[in-house]
């Protein structure tokens, strides 16, 4: 990391339609220059645990067919049963099972979240921003909708950050 | 019938369908129902110089794979030649990779089952120094991945011809210290995963992989089998097909013409290529007191820690030997044609196959991942496992039946152009 490991963004996501969504944050974010940041973008989300030992505030933006706006949770405020399921299964009963990284397709948030904590490298700081999308298919573009939503996410992240 | 409706601790979804007469196995089906992913199609009239990227994005795991398979049959079809200096670079982009998969399917998804926990975060209670150990080997995989190619989720740095910018010596002297501490670590985790109890399974696989005269095959070699096969990659169609199967979306692959499964991966690696791996590995190797070849898809784990092992350690003698590349990238003029390339992805062989026209726009596209050629050997796997573990509870055979698939890695999101285990007895 070039940037400071004070505060720490992960954009997770992939190149397909509003799957995007968190990487275009990150993209937003870049120009705007705000001071002891880094900014990353993951493809999966256990390389979370590359990055956060020793990070002291996290904010992690991934898209979610949930929901209709932009949503902010306080990852160590939210309790576990509201966070996901009981580690390993699938049953989709929490805000984490939603996100589109936390399908099966690999490692979700919730555990990602869980190991760090075990492991005692979860920073004081933990932000999840889920921004709403419609489409996710290898070959969809994104939906204005969710790039809407993109900018406002990058937006609210910015002003909390820089009043930090 | 047993039913697994969910597999969990693997990338992908799929499912799992036994029907059972009595005590008799009648029929297994692993049913992966992720949608197809169109991949072969999305390439065709793209150029060919965006295939490198778009392929990187069939898998976030193994996107180096995909990558370099498509830049090897491409470089076939226009025949280009590189300069060993770019060949060298390649090999440490595949030993990254592969530090990377390796350490986080043994450690997230693998290492759990056999300690009974259903999760990598049950096991970090019990084992938080090996856990982090394991996840600064993943770390290290993802660290040399950026350096050489740009950005370790879905490299952009790399090209037909080579790459597009050589990283600097000072970039990847900096990981030395790293991955002297790595090898170490991962001779320490060969030792420790070793150790752990495995069941006694073994099956006649007709085990499939690269080989090569000089080295531990990543990125070239013929295509070999523990059945005597010994063929150029060019002639793979003759000899392995893939099909499709009513029970699932992902192809199954089959040799041909005996129509029978084949297994590839770390095992079949191992087993074919022992005498290639480096001075250390080989010597781990000897130490764990595994007998050679090894037949138990158990085992494929211990394959998979002496794999880490070989990878830092060619890693380290690639960085420390390293003078920055000039050109990074051989030189090609587009012309019609037609290539085939295989390599070893952490899973296992892979295989594509390319025709480019006068404009250099591809016109055909084959994606062959290593998860769709073990579909029918894990479910052949099962079909024998299972009467040594009937007599047991459902949700314990289901538990059995997950552990037994996750000795495969299998990329199941790769392997479709979660287990719930169904069983139905009659």
């Amino acid at each position: 990391m070039t940037e400071s490991d004070d505060v720490l963004v992960v954009g997770v996501g992939s190149s397909h339609g509003d799957d995007q969504a968190g990487w275009l944050v990150i993209d937003a974010l870049r120009p705007q220059k705000i001071a002891s940041i880094c900014l990353r973008k993951a493809a999966v989300p256990h390389d979370l645990l590359d990055w956060i030992p020793g990070v002291h505030s996290l904010h992690l933006v991934d898209a979610c067919p949930t929901f209709h706006s932009v949503q902010r949770w306080d990852l160590t405020k939210t309790s576990h049963k509201q966070l996901g399921a009981n580690p390993g299964t699938l049953e989709p009963t929490g805000i984490l099972q939603n996100l589109r990284s936390s399908g099966s397709h690999q490692i979700s948030v919730c555990d990602v979240i869980d190991l760090a904590r075990t492991l005692k490298i979860m920073p004081t700081i933990a932000v999840l921003w889920a921004i709403p999308g419609t489409r996710f298919q290898p070959g969809d573009t994104l939906t204005d909708s969710c790039a809407r939503c993109v900018r406002i996410a990058a937006e609210l992240i910015e002003s909390e950050l820089r009043s930090a | 019938m047993i039913e697994v409706s969910a597999l969990t601790r693997v990338e992908g979804e799929g499912a799992l369908r036994v029907t059972l007469q009595g005590d008799e196995v009648v029929d297994v089906q692993l049913a992966i129902y992720e949608p197809p992913r169109f991949f072969e199609a999305l390439l065709r009239g793209r150029s060919l110089e965006e295939v490198p990227d778009i392929t990187a994005r069939i898998c976030g795991i193994c996107p180096i794979a995909y990558q370099m398979t498509s830049i090897h049959a491409l470089e076939q079809a226009l025949g280009v030649t590189v300069s060993p200096q770019i060949r060298q670079l390649r090999r440490l982009l595949y030993c990254g990779e592969w530090i990377e998969s390796h350490g986080v399917h043994m450690h997230l998804l693998h290492i759990p089952d056999f300690f009974g926990r259903s999760s990598s975060i049950e096991l970090a209670q019990q084992y938080p120094d090996e856990v982090a150990r394991g996840l600064r080997l993943k770390k290290h995989g993802n660290d040399l991945l950026e350096v050489l190619g740009g950005r370790a989720v879905h490299p952009i740095n790399v090209a037909v011809g080579g790459f597009y910018r050589a990283p600097s010596k000072q970039r990847l002297h900096a990981l030395i210290d790293d991955f002297r501490w790595g090898l170490d670590a991962a001779i320490e985790t060969a030792k420790w995963v070793a150790s752990f109890d495995f069941p006694d399974f073994t099956q006649p696989y007709e085990m499939v992989a690269l080989q090569h005269d000089d080295e531990y095959p990543m990125n070239e070699g013929r295509i070999v089998s523990t059945d005597g096969l010994s063929i150029d990659p060019s002639e793979y169609e003759r000899h392995f097909e893939e099909r499709q199967v009513g029970h699932s979306t992902a192809l199954q692959a089959v040799r041909i013409p005996e129509e029978t499964s084949y297994h590839v991966g770390p095992l079949a690696r191992v087993n074919l290529n022992r005498d290639k791996l480096s001075p250390r590995a080989q010597q781990v190797l000897e130490d764990l007191g595994v007998s050679w070849p090894c037949f138990n898809p158990f085992q494929s784990i211990i394959a998979r820690a002496v794999e880490v092992v070989h990878a830092y350690e060619e890693s380290l003698q690639i960085m420390m030997q390293y003078e920055p590349v000039s050109p990074p990238r051989a030189q090609y003029v587009a012309r019609p044609g037609e290539g085939m390339a295989a390599t070893e992805a952490p899973r296992g062989l892979i295989y594509h196959r390319y025709r480019v026209d006068e404009k250099g726009k591809i016109t055909f596209a084959k994606i062959v991942p290593p998860t769709s050629q073990n579909q029918l050997q894990i479910e052949s796997d099962l079909r024998a496992f299972l009467p040594t573990i009937l007599d047991r509870q459902e949700d314990a055979i289901a538990m059995e039946c997950e552990k037994l698939i996750r000795c495969y890695d299998p990329c199941i999101s790769c392997a479709t152009h979660f287990l719930k285990l169904r069983i139905d007895r009659q």
